[in-house]
């Protein structure tokens, strides 16, 4: 789920900038051959493979607009060698100085190209889609035509009830069509879908009461629909054209105009503006990806999509752009588009607005919203004793630390007030709201907490004994701390960690272990700590002995009481004659501890 | 507030051990529950009619029933005769709105209920036995009603015996005899026998001198006594010439003794599960072993002597099963079950509850009238293609149809002895299934069961604790009739003496929902798979997660997200997150501290988590980590993800609150549908009783049971609406197959107009042939205008788009 930096494939030729569309790509470019229609300029054919490089071009009048473009190429059939297939482009073309459109058929030969056939149109071409290398199907802005590939004759033709906007071939057979509506006050919009011998399979006409510009995608059955002046994306499942989602991207933080959409794989969308590229999640809402481009970007020209829908292998994929004056390209990856990916990945828009109601949590039977008087309890102007006072009462807290029995709130606002607490009173902490708070499950987790209570003490021992703080925190703590009964403190929390994610690296283990050592008590953490970096790496060979000795003498006092042990059950059991059955434990545990 | 839903009480309810009736058509048997009346024909054995109560009726028998006798001129109706007096006359037979005819009390002379119905042989005239229903010692009266109106049945009494401190008493079939036991200080123990033939009331009375508890009592047409005692012994006592017999074979108390019509034989039953016919002639014994449960009470039938009714108590919780056996052949001829249902905690302490809640004085201290005590809550599950309710009480598991109300099936499915437990053998511990779940495609099911080894014989493995985990499948036998065949059985399937906490199945993206995942006490997670997926056979753990926090905690339980990528263990009152690829922990500290008290469910729908817990009720989105708006205080009791259930399909939360009443001093409940978001409900019912358990029917309802085994439906009238994560592979077959039928349709109606327009070669059409398209014709039916008036409310369509759409629909 990322997208690599931009880099440029070839350089485009010079063209006008007040052409509407520069470059036009045909659908069946690959990541091999790079087949386009420029704009007053040409139409080329490179190689990408191994550096890209112009293999074939064509060039075509300034006042020549390319609309669309496609490709085709006619396989021989005879066995004959020497024999080549035969390549076409079939190009839609305004001509800006005559104001006339028309479509030209073009031949690819060596060097060189010929104009096979040139068809006058009625209005702008929107889309060309040749079918079965028997048909090509012109979709123009106000009828669909159909021709033979042979021949050139029109085999059938529909009329559109409004402007074609956009079309798409959905499978091999079927096209879609949405056309849109140039009312004044309202816009609509009607999707076709049509069969490629002209046959309308099904359409459904969509009313917005304000004008609306819209850009489409299409993928796997949904189409998605981005309405530029509401900036929030739709999508509609195929082929009843249901809604099944609507997006506000200023919800995502994406304010800038969105100038193309793709869409990769089933609820995921490429998106670019002027100058960048963003990967978004339309299932979760989510930001996937952002890359900036220095560059104005004009649109996507193809995007690579997943060969299997299975989220367990992420591949590479290719991106191919137009910007500025050059044909670039950049490669993303998917996400798995699962839940466990998705986890925590958005951020809440409305963090910023200053002010958040809070309500109390009602009890269920009695289902009611009470506004919490927020100010009243957060208010800087309070004395200490004051602010205790009033939070307190509030938490309904019957002692200095919580209880279930004391007022429920939710984990947002005992993260604003504990927000509150630490940016208001820097150096005079209210300790008994504090104490409390440190006791409260919900306390959220607080970069450097311990650095902030470090100037009370009675806080920062109750912060490491019950507070929900970070394990690297305490770790730290205790490779720093000179207090022996803080370093007490953080060992029993220590240990009620799991051991596996106890990670002793980087800490000065000699000197820990030497006030492990000292002080008699931790003795459980000793095997990992020397885990951790390994016994070899420590330089002190005196230390080590000791250590080693210590460890010994330890064992051997151990031994010599099991020893005695064994030797007074044997006595018992003499004594006993067996007729009591002594009840055996069915493990001990002694501590090991040096005295 | 919707009202899109609607809840109704119509099934279950726990069969009665008073008042079974056989009808003197000798065709009917009337079989009392504590919430209906149901008629069985004993040749098809089939239920033919039920009686519900309900409001229209008002029929109540929560005061208990005495009994039910049949009317002795209208063999339609039937007289149902409760503890306090009152009578309802109902008509059986006709399907009437109100089958109620008469309701009426008898005008007792105190407030003792009637014990029995000793002679009811003409309309106008009633003779009862009235006392306190105790184990102590205490007064009992005969008393003789007269109605003196036929109309309004006013009556007169008139008390004909008294005798005081009675234990125990009997009757005869022919309901002409009576004994009762009595004991008084000064007397010892003493049988009384009473003949009730004439009007005049003759009593004998015979000194009982054995040490033995006497247990049971019954007496034969011609006067015969049978005493059961304790120690197991059977006292026969032939009171003309005073002569004794004794009768061995039990060895522990009796609990149930009866007399054939002819008094040739006698019967009896303890905990032994045993049913024992003594010829009393020759002595010769014959048993009936292996029934269901102890037999706590028999009865002979009166109209036809091949039948008896076996009265069987299956648990400590009040299931009892009435068994209906010909004493031809041995066989059952009708077996009644309500749906056995296995309370969390006895149903002794439901008086525990009230009065502690009694003892509170609400003025003075703030009562949290959530919070109780104990936890009648029951673990049953619906089967996700049959919609059959099972239910797992002791060593069986009962399979209960909603739609018949009738339990279908029941499967031994733990290895225990099949004879009652007696004496010292009662320490022997059975095995317990602790829980129990279904695969998402209902083919496997997984019990957990628990053994402990007990105090017996004062074994080292005293303390031993094993589990088991069992693994079935389901075999289609003939159509309606299943069974489930053991596959695999794990043993200590997460570590020796470590106790299964939790189950749950995989989802259907996960190897379409074949799979379970289990969680310890220990926060140990574990994966259990096919090996063969395609046969199925063979479970064993696929992925673990090792139990490695070094702290233990029984409160645990997991979810796992639709899309399978993602499972959440709720362990104390943390979550913790693991990827199910990995199958390692997922650090997430803001959702692992984010509960703050114990957590008692936890449920995944769509983006949001659901979490139960011993405070409150919230959700969590997962994809900002944020707490949604829904979030309630609630206190659900140990077991409260028995009270939680959701539909998978719409994601809509069922919830129930138990509560204590504090003006009806009883508890009540409240069912809650929620949304995953909103705090406000989308609907609330209350209902008059403590709600043990609600599960989603895999459809749009849930169904619920209550203490009193009443089950309930929560219905939804609306029509579902296709949710967003419906969608994934199943949406895109739907699109390619909805696609073809469309293009079928497209072309079946193109070709009305110009044949062969299938033909892909022919391409050559011509459209505009105005002839051709005149005799164009397209069906139209109900379907058709669907898609017109779709948003047609969001921005308010014009006619002349609403004119489009018509001329596209018919063009």
């Amino acid at each position: 789920m990322s997208l690599s930096d931009i880099y440029q494939i070839t350089k485009l030729p010079r063209v006008s900038k007040d052409l509407k569309s520069i470059v036009q790509i045909t659908p069946n470019s690959d990541s091999e051959y790079l087949k386009l229609g420029i704009s007053g300029s040409s139409i080329s054919k490179y190689i990408l493979k191994p550096s890209p490089k112009l293999i074939w071009s064509k060039s075509i009048p300034p006042n020549y607009e390319i609309l669309s473009i496609e490709n085709y190429i006619k396989q021989k059939k005879g066995e004959e060698e020497g024999e080549e297939d035969e390549e076409f482009f079939v190009v839609g073309v305004y001509d800006k100085n005559k104001k006339s459109n028309f479509l030209q058929i073009i031949q690819v030969l060596n060097n060189d190209s010929k104009l096979i056939k040139d068809i006058k149109l009625e209005s702008k071409i929107q889309n060309i889609k040749i079918h079965n290398n028997e048909t090509i199907i012109v979709v123009l802005e106000e009828s669909i035509v159909s021709y033979n590939l042979q021949t050139f004759e029109v085999l059938w033709k529909l009329k559109n009830l409004y402007n074609a906007q956009f079309s798409e071939f959905i499978s091999d057979d079927i096209f879609l069509v949405v056309e849109k509506s140039l009312k004044k006050s309202s816009t609509k919009l009607n999707y076709r879908l049509i069969n490629y011998s002209g046959l309308e399979i099904n359409s459904k006409i969509n009313e917005f009461p304000e004008i609306l510009n819209f850009k489409f995608t299409f993928n796997q059955g949904i189409l998605y629909q981005y309405s530029i002046d509401k900036n929030s994306i739709t999508s509609y499942q195929l082929p009843h054209f249901q809604q099944i989602k609507f997006l506000d991207l200023n919800q995502l933080d994406i304010k800038d105009q969105i100038i193309s959409l793709r869409s990769p794989a089933i609820d995921r969308l490429l998106l670019t503006t002027s100058n960048k590229i963003i990967l978004i999640n339309l299932r979760f809402e989510i930001v996937l990806d952002v890359i900036t481009s220095n560059k104005e970007i004009q649109s996507i020209l193809q995007v690579e999509t997943p060969k299997s829908n299975s989220f367990r292998d992420s591949q590479n994929l290719f991106i191919t752009i137009a910007r500025d004056t050059e044909i670039s390209a950049l490669t993303y990856s998917l996400d798995s588009n699962t839940i466990r990916d998705s986890l925590g990945k958005k951020q809440n828009s409305n963090k910023k607005d200053a002010k958040i109601k809070f309500f109390d949590i009602p009890s269920i039977l009695d289902i009611k919203q009470v506004e919490i008087p927020i100010d009243q309890i957060l208010n800087s102007n309070l004395s200490i004793t004051e602010f205790d006072g009033n939070l307190l009462k509030f938490l309904e807290a019957k002692n200095d630390y919580y209880t279930d029995s004391d007022k429920i709130i939710s984990s947002k606002l005992i993260t604003t007030i504990v927000n509150f607490i630490f940016n208001q009173f820097h150096e005079k902490l209210p300790e008994r709201s504090l104490t409390y708070l440190l006791t409260h499950p919900l306390f959220p987790q607080i970069d450097s907490l311990l650095e902030k209570l470090r100037s009370k003490p009675r806080l920062l021992r109750q912060a490491i004994v019950t507070s929900n703080i970070s394990l690297n925190e305490l770790l730290n703590e205790l490779n720093t701390t000179e207090n022996d009964e803080i370093f007490k403190d953080l060992i029993v929390r220590l240990l009620e960690f799991p051991r596996e994610k106890l990670n002793f690296k980087d800490l000065n283990n000699l000197k820990i272990i030497s006030k492990i050592i000292e002080l008699d008590f931790g003795f459980e953490l000793i095997s990992i700590l020397i885990d951790s970096n390994g016994i070899f790496m420590w330089k002190d060979e005196e230390f080590l002995n000791n250590l080693v000795e210590l460890v010994e003498s330890k064992i051997e006092s151990l031994n010599s009481n099991s020893k005695i042990l064994s030797v007074l059950d044997s006595l018992e059991n003499r004594t006993n004659t067996g007729k009591v059955v002594k009840k055996l434990p069915l493990y001990s545990v002694e501590k090991l501890s040096f005295n | 507030m919707s009202t899109d839903f609607k809840v109704s009480v119509v099934a279950g309810g726990k069969p009665l051990s008073n008042g079974v009736l056989f009808l003197k058509d000798r065709l009917h048997y009337i079989i009392p529950y504590n919430n209906q009346l149901k008629v069985y024909f004993l040749t098809t054995r089939q239920c033919i009619r039920s009686i519900k109560f309900n409001n229209i009726n008002n029929i109540n028998l929560d005061q208990g029933l005495c009994d039910i006798k049949q009317d002795n001129q209208n063999s339609n109706l039937i007289w149902v005769f409760t503890n306090n007096g009152e009578i309802f006359i109902i008509n059986w037979k006709e399907k009437l709105i109100n089958p109620v005819i008469k309701n009426f009390k008898l005008n007792k002379p105190n407030n003792d209920p009637i014990l029995k119905i000793l002679q009811f042989n003409s309309n106008d005239e009633i003779l009862i036995l009235s006392g306190k229903d105790s184990n102590k010692p205490h007064s009992k009266n005969i008393i003789k009603f007269k109605f003196i109106d036929d109309d309004d049945f006013t009556s007169n009494f008139e008390i004909l015996f008294s005798i005081k401190n009675v234990l125990l008493y009997g009757q005869s079939n022919d309901s002409t005899k009576l004994v009762l036991f009595n004991k008084t200080v000064e007397n010892g123990r003493i049988l009384t026998t009473i003949d009730l033939k004439s009007s005049k009331i003759s009593s004998i009375e015979y000194k009982f001198n054995y040490k033995a508890f006497i247990t049971s009592l019954a007496i034969s047409n011609n006067s015969l006594l049978a005493i059961g005692t304790s120690s197991g012994v059977i006292h026969l006592i032939y009171q003309e010439s005073s002569s004794t017999r004794l009768l061995k074979w039990h060895i522990d108390q009796v609990s149930s003794l009866s007399f054939s019509n002819d008094s040739n034989y006698l019967l009896s039953g303890g905990l032994e599960k045993v049913l024992v016919f003594w010829q009393l002639d020759t002595e010769k014994q014959q048993f009936l072993p292996r029934l269901n449960g102890e037999i706590f009470k028999i009865s002979n039938n009166t109209i036809n002597d091949d039948l008896i009714q076996l009265f069987l108590k299956l648990d400590n919780q009040d299931n009892i099963e009435i068994l209906i056996l010909s004493t031809v052949d041995l066989q059952s001829r009708l077996s009644i079950n309500g749906p056995r249902q296995n309370f969390n905690s006895d149903l002794i302490n439901l008086k525990k509850i009230i009065k502690s809640f009694n003892k509170i004085d609400n003025e003075i201290e703030d009562i949290n009238i959530m919070k109780l005590k104990y936890d009648f809550t029951n673990l049953f599950q619906i089967h996700p293609i049959s919609k059959n309710l099972y239910f797992i009480n002791g060593s069986n598991l009962q399979i209960f149809d909603f739609n018949k109300n009738e339990q279908i099936y029941l499967q031994k499915i733990v290895d225990t002895l099949p004879i009652g437990k007696v004496k010292s053998e009662l320490k022997i511990l059975d095995p317990i299934v602790k829980n129990f779940e279904f695969s998402k495609d209902g083919q496997w099911l997984l019990t957990i069961e628990e053994h402990r080894h007990g105090e017996i014989d004062n074994l080292l493995s005293k303390n031993d604790l094993t589990y088991v985990f069992k693994i079935w499948k389901l075999i289609q036998l003939e159509k309606n009739s299943i069974q489930w065949d053991l596959i695999t059985k794990i043993i200590n399937p997460h570590g020796i003496n470590i106790p299964v906490t939790s189950l749950i199945s995989a989802p259907e993206s996960y190897f379409k929902g074949v799979g379970f995942l289990t969680a310890d006490n220990n926060g140990g997670v574990r994966l259990w798979r096919p090996n063969n997926s395609i046969t199925g056979e063979g479970w064993s753990l696929k992925k673990l997660k090792s139990s490695s926090l070094g702290i233990f905690n029984n409160s645990t339980s997991l979810t796992w997200s639709k899309d399978s990528s993602l499972i959440l263990l709720g362990f104390d009152d943390s979550i913790i997150s693991i990827d199910i690829n990995t199958f390692e922990e997922i650090e997430l500290i803001k959702l692992n501290k984010s509960v703050g008290s114990r957590i008692r469910h936890l449920e995944i729908i769509d983006n949001d988590l659901i979490i139960l817990s011993s405070t409150n009720l919230k959700s969590i989105n997962l994809i900002t980590l944020e707490e949604n708006q829904l979030n309630l205080q609630t206190n659900p009791p140990k077991n409260g993800k028995n009270l939680i259930s959701i539909n998978g399909k719409n994601g809509l939360i069922a919830y129930v609150v138990n509560y204590y009443n504090i003006n009806s001093q009883k508890l009540n409940s409240k069912l809650f549908i929620f949304n995953s978001k909103s705090i406000l409900p989308i609907f609330i019912q209350d209902h008059d009783e403590y709600i043990t358990s609600i599960n989603w029917n895999h459809d749009n309802d849930f169904i619920f049971i209550d203490i009193k085994s009443r089950i309930g439906i929560l219905t939804n009238s609306r029509i579902e609406f296709i949710t967003e994560d419906s969608q994934g592979n199943d949406s895109q077959l739907d699109y390619e197959n909805e696609m073809r039928l469309l293009l079928q349709d497209a072309q079946s109606s193109a070709q009305s107009i110009i044949p062969g327009i299938n033909n892909k070669n022919n391409n050559e059409i011509d459209f505009n042939n105005e002839d051709e398209e005149n005799g164009f014709v397209k069906t139209l039916d109900i379907n058709s205008f669907n898609s017109l008036f779709e948003n047609i409310n969001d921005g308010g369509i014009k006619l002349e788009t609403l004119f489009e759409r018509v001329m596209q629909v018919i063009n």
